[in-house]
């Protein structure tokens, strides 16, 4: 899983880097050098596809991301169980459908040769940022929702002493990540 | 195959009926939208509620992305579109000869092409990608705006800001014409052009009329530089999968639709131009001499598209 | 019936902890389903890829990396600093100075929590010093952070424009330029409410007034130099407001500069420690951004089925048929999305009701800018309303109560950002002056 979390951040930063830098040049050009090379969008566009799926999955091992916690909150040990298996499920069988129908849409773009507009690229290519990020977000589910069951068992057999505490401990945690969202 | 649609047999014997969705890529006021709404009701009509159309505006059915919506109806996810030549281009480079520069002097011209070997060719092509044409639109020539100066030569070009589609030929072209050129998605260009971000940009005059484009614009230059037709489209497998009558039924119905919303579109935009002039803009039409001073200069995108487009099709398109 | 299949599905959906984005998914997947079956599901990547692909929404991984950036090397510290040497020394002065900073901080994040996040690690404790209770710092600064969303740069704003988009013209210039007095005068409201409740508390003796005064008056000597420190943060919106509206760039453009004008401060700031914080920015950013964009696409699917399905002209009958008063109409969508944005997130909310309330905005000629500032004031306060509000878990685990107590802390700042709110959607010419002044469409 370390592997799984450099290969993700990597991805993450040198999209985020490229998306910016491209960007940034093109302003730069455009207001000195006179030279629009604006026609890159096409490129910033397919690639911040890339960082929200990527950035989705990560963002699901690292619990970022926005749900409504209370009936979870107040259920007890099996309720809690029962709700981590089926939100799971239910995360696992979207995914799913992105990773295979993501993958037709590959597929059906390979076989009928669909370009870029303004690059004539392979859109196939910048479409498979679709497939990886559901596939990389499969995993990352399957991964939180073991962990979550196995912390659901561990923090019932210490009995539950101080509620208050505990919601606080984990808010902070979670601030420490700098999981803060819009 | 026809996702976007179901079909179930009817009651009436074999006869099937048909839900189907359809898109254009622009807003309900349009002519493209008045288009699509003819032929879902007169489908509608004929075949007494058999075959139902449901028209989508803004391109709904996809996200807002026209390219995503001729690949939908490639695809069979979307079963009908209003979509121009230019976006087909991402599926193959040769419906940009529609759109080569300066290539209609006027629409007569224009609707002997389409009418003839040139139509018949871009039929064929479509067909090949997964897509049954019952009809040519009209999103019309693409004139020229900007808040600069009033264009009537290449010189008075050189070095203005336009904003142009994201399509390679484009490119290529505003380049050779000496400008600036800028790809920008559509809905930032008021703002850019308020800003003064870019200076200028080309469009049909229905375009350019509704976004309000006078308010940020000084001159418009109806200089017909390139022809924007509009492809009525049906998925091609679901066309096949349908009876014989049924197919005959879309092919004339669909023609008819097509052949109205030009007609409209040609109405407006008289009336169109007339309204901008009066809000001010300077409307200039370049005389025969200027225009051939910028086909001469143009000429260069022939030699490079030639072979990207194939003799045989801008022959077809040339002749006259 | 499909109306409640959907809205039923999605709810159930959430109520199962089920990630907002996966709900919005999954409840549209259930009508598609049941509609055409299978065969349609195409339509959901297509819809999620495209709905991301926009260039319009690059402003928003470049705003969030902007606010990141500022919050890591410290600029929202020195900010503070110079707030607090400005008023700080007066009787009540760290409300205003609190109100000041998000206010100020509001100009360069386009983020709620990010500005509780940014602003609450100083000035939560810096409350509780001065002897005000720790629910009333932390509601006070949830509440103050949401002002970032109303004050341009604004993701939701953006996410307004693209949404409406779709059905008017209007531009994200126009909506940030619309937005600048409203969220001011919603930080008035909160600065009175602050006021209120530390003068209730001085009477009820649970406010230790010999605690506030420790702060002496700053010299000018002082007040200079936190202005000179403060200059980084202050050339921000400078920087951002100034490109756009003096023509130098578009929105997305200003976002990307306000990157790199932040990236090159951060390497003097930093010095040694900049490329390991750079790296660090970059992910934190990175999963900020997925977050967002993750609800766009997955809202765009919802969006999808409301349109198609027709869903949007049943609610708005509904709605019509209750009453043909605008400003009752007006009243009741209010009370629709405050109810809304107290269980979820503004983006969200952006996509599932504006496709069904513009129309109707419309037909009772209502401006669209000023339907787009309330309802992201709207919004705004259901980022600190319970039980579900990002600024308020933030500014919970910061000022160490848990969410019962700071929901009783957040309410007089609900209520006045209600009373702003209502001003707001009765008195269009408050949002529309300042963009008509200066001419921008
Ligand atoms: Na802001
Ligand atoms: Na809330």
């Amino acid at each position: 899983m370390k592997i799984l979390d450099y290969f993700e951040e990597i991805i993450l930063f040198i999209t985020f880097l490229t998306i910016t830098l491209i960007t940034f040049a093109n302003i730069l050009s455009r207001n000195i050098f006179k030279f629009s090379f604006s026609f890159t969008e096409e490129i910033t566009i397919n690639l911040l596809v890339l960082l929200t799926f990527v950035g989705t999955a990560l963002g699901v091992r690292r619990y970022a991301h926005l749900g409504f916690t209370l009936v979870y909150d107040l259920a007890g040990k099996l309720g809690k169980k029962v709700i981590i298996v089926i939100s799971s499920i239910i995360s696992l069988a979207l995914f799913s459908i992105l990773l295979i129908y993501g993958y037709e849409m590959v597929q059906f773009q390979m076989k009928i040769s669909q370009t870029t507009p303004a690059l004539g690229m392979p859109q196939w290519i910048l479409s498979l940022a679709m497939p990886l990020g559901a596939l990389l977000c499969l995993i990352r589910t399957v991964q939180v929702a073991v962990t979550e069951l196995k912390q659901v068992n561990k923090d019932s057999s210490k009995s539950q002493i101080n509620n208050e505490n505990k919601e606080i401990k984990i808010a902070e945690s979670e601030e420490q990540k700098g999981e803060v969202k819009i | 195959a026809c996702g976007g649609s179901t079909s179930s047999n009817g009651s009436s014997g074999e006869e099937k009926s048909y839900n189907l969705k359809m898109s254009v890529t622009v807003g309900e006021g349009s002519t493209w939208y008045e288009g699509a709404k003819k032929l879902a009701d007169d489908v509608e009509k004929e075949t007494d509620g058999r075959i139902k159309i449901e028209v989508f505006s803004n391109e709904q059915l996809s996200g807002g992305d026209s390219g995503k919506a001729v690949e939908g109806l490639a695809k069979g996810s979307i079963d009908l579109t209003f979509n121009s030549t230019i976006i087909y281009s991402i599926l193959d480079p040769k419906f940009g000869v529609a759109s080569a520069p300066f290539l209609f002097d006027n629409l007569d011209q224009v609707d002997k092409v389409f009418a003839g070997k040139g139509g018949e060719m871009i039929k064929d092509l479509l067909a090949e990608k997964g897509v049954h044409a019952l009809g040519y639109g009209e999103n019309g020539f693409r004139q020229l705006t900007n808040s600069k100066v009033n264009v009537k030569t290449p010189d008075d070009l050189q070095g203005l800001k336009i904003r142009i589609p994201g399509i390679t030929m484009y490119t290529d072209l505003f380049r050779e014409l000496g400008t600036d050129p800028a790809t920008m998605t559509f809905s930032e260009v008021f703002t850019a052009l308020q800003q003064g971000t870019i200076d200028g940009q080309e469009n049909p005059i229905d375009v350019i009329y509704s976004a309000k484009l006078n308010e940020v614009q000084d001159y418009l230059t109806l200089w017909n530089y390139s022809y924007d037709p509009l492809v009525l489209g049906i998925n091609k497998e679901l066309y096949d999968s349908m009876s014989d009558d049924d197919k005959a039924l879309f092919d004339r119905l669909g023609k008819e639709a097509a052949e109205y919303q030009v007609k409209i579109t040609r109405e407006r935009e008289a009336e169109q131009i007339k309204e901008l002039e009066g809000k001010g803009m300077t409307v200039y039409t370049p005389s025969a001499d200027e225009i051939e001073v910028f086909k001469e200069t143009v000429q260069p995108i022939y030699e490079k598209y030639e072979s990207i487009w194939g003799a045989d099709l801008l022959e077809a398109f040339q002749e006259r | 019936m499909t109306a409640i299949t959907l809205f039923g599905s999605f709810i159930t959906l959430i109520a199962l902890r089920v990630p907002i984005a996966v709900s919005l998914a999954v409840s549209s997947i259930i009508v598609l389903f049941i509609s055409n079956g299978f065969g349609s599901f195409e339509v959901v990547t297509d819809i999620m890829y495209t709905s991301v692909a926009k260039f319009t929404l690059l402003a928003i991984p470049f705003f969030i990396l902007a606010g990141v950036i500022m919050d890591h090397i410290g600029i929202s510290k020195r900010l503070i600093d110079f707030a607090q040497a400005l008023v700080g020394h007066r009787k009540g002065g760290i409300v205003l100075v609190t109100v000041l900073v998000a206010v100020f901080f509001a100009a360069i994040s386009g983020s709620g929590p990010a500005t509780v996040a940014a602003i609450g690690g100083i000035l939560i404790p810096a409350m509780i010093k001065n002897g005000y209770r720790k629910e009333t710092a932390g509601g006070l600064v949830a509440s103050a952070g949401a002002i970032g969303i109303i004050i341009p740069p604004s993701i939701a704003l953006i996410i307004f424009a693209v949404v409406a988009g779709d059905q008017i013209p209007i531009t994200i210039n126009r909506l940030f330029m619309a937005g600048i007095v409203p969220g001011i005068l919603v930080g008035i409201g909160l600065f009175v409410a602050g006021m209120y409740v530390r003068n209730r508390d001085i009477k009820r003796g649970i406010f230790n007034q010999s605690q506030e005064m420790q702060i002496r008056k700053s010299t000018s000597k002082e007040k200079w130099d936190a202005f000179i420190r403060a200059i980084p943060g202050l050339l921000m919106p400078v920087i951002i407001l100034g490109g756009i509206y003096g023509g130098f760039f578009t929105p997305t453009e200003a976002a990307v500069v306000a990157v790199m004008y932040g990236l090159i401060i951060g390497m003097f700031i930093l010095r040694k420690r900049y490329f390991k914080v750079l790296y660090k920015i970059f992910i934190e950013s990175a999963v900020q951004t997925a977050v967002v964009m993750i609800i766009v696409s997955a809202a765009s699917v919802f969006a999808y089925i409301v349109t198609t399905e027709q869903i949007a002209s049943t609610v708005s009958n509904v709605v019509l048929g209750i009453s043909d008063n605008k400003y009752i109409i007006l009243l009741l969508i209010n009370i629709i999305l405050l109810i809304a944005g107290a269980f979820i997130d503004a983006i969200s909310a952006f996509y599932i009701f504006v496709p069904i309330l513009l129309p109707i905005m419309l037909q009772l000629d209502v401006d669209p800018t000023v339907f787009g500032i309330f309802m992201t004031i709207n919004l705004a306060i259901g980022l600190f309303t319970p039980p579900v509000g990002l600024n308020l878990y933030v500014a919970a685990s910061m000022s160490k109560t848990n969410i019962i107590q700071i929901s009783r802390g957040v309410l007089p700042f609900i209520i006045a950002s209600i009373i702003v709110l209502l001003i707001v959607t009765y008195i269009p010419i408050i949002t529309t002056f300042l963009p008509d002044l200066l001419g921008v469409k």
